[in-house]
């Protein structure tokens, strides 16, 4: 059973529980656009040159924060589901 | 119709995100935590139109992108300032992630400085973990692993300061970045 109070700060846990499940149904949907340019523009870095391989390399280092901050909060995500299942 | 640069419908929009800022301190001191969140929330979505409010009502212009700028660091500084004065989060990781954050916008200060321009430079590292402090109030006021999370964009913060520093450092004065 879904257990819809557990304890936070407030003692409403259910909007930490909910604020998980919004997480979870909205960064899925972020991270392949992000793979997608990750992969892209990681293709194109192969044979830029010059200041167009230094704005890819900055390209690829957001790509790769990104898809950091949207994973680490997916795996907060799930495991406050799963201890509160 | 015409709007002036400073009174216009964009900017009264932005305007309003400093003004519930008072509301933000008192309704998280005193836990109401469902308004804070409302209030935070109505923040972040004026954040995300005013840019085309702006446009629809071509009143766009430098004292609106400054009002915006003072309204997102306003809306931060004060949510985590007040979370740690107040008990939703420790206030030694809360320290450190404004700290670093400081760091960081030192850096566009050198920038600007050294290669006369901020537009040449886009940091996307910044943008990603910039675009992520929204939730992490969220987080902060629903005692969403709040302390982990803030140690964590500490940690990333650190590494885009890194990054761009190396970048703002070893750029030219007048060096063209294209925006492939």
């Amino acid at each position: 059973m879904f257990d819809l109070i557990a304890a936070n700060h407030h003692g409403a846990g259910w909007m930490t529980t909910g604020f998980a499940v919004f997480l979870w149904s909205v960064l899925p949907l972020m991270l392949p656009l992000y793979v997608y340019r990750l992969v892209r523009d990681a293709r194109a870095f192969r044979t830029a040159e010059g200041p167009a391989r230094a704005d890819l390399s900055d390209r690829l280092f957001g790509w790769s924060m990104y898809l950091v901050v949207i994973v680490g909060p997916l795996f907060f995500a799930t495991h406050r589901i799963w201890t509160t299942w | 119709m015409s709007y002036g640069k400073i009174i216009n419908p964009a900017n009264a929009a932005t305007s309003t995100r400093i003004l519930v800022l008072p509301v933000v301190v008192w309704a998280m001191a005193t836990h109401r935590v469902v308004l804070a969140l409302v209030l935070l929330i109505y923040s972040g979505v004026v954040d995300l139109v005013d840019g085309s409010i702006a446009r629809y009502f071509k009143c766009a212009g430098p004292f609106g992108e400054m009002l915006d700028a003072i309204s997102d660091a306003g809306l931060f500084l004060v949510t985590l300032v007040t979370a740690a004065a107040t008990g939703y989060v420790d206030v030694l990781p809360v320290a450190v992630f404004l700290g670093v954050g400081a760091i960081n916008a030192l850096g566009r200060v050198i920038h600007i400085r050294r290669v006369g321009r901020v537009t040449n430079f886009r940091s996307y590292m910044s943008e990603a973990v910039g675009g992520a402090t929204f939730f992490v109030l969220v987080g902060v006021l629903l005692d969403f692993y709040a302390e982990t999370i803030i140690w964590w964009m500490a940690v990333l913060t650190v590494l885009v300061v890194v990054h761009d520093y190396i970048r703002i450092l070893t750029m030219k004065p007048g060096e063209e970045v294209p925006h492939v």
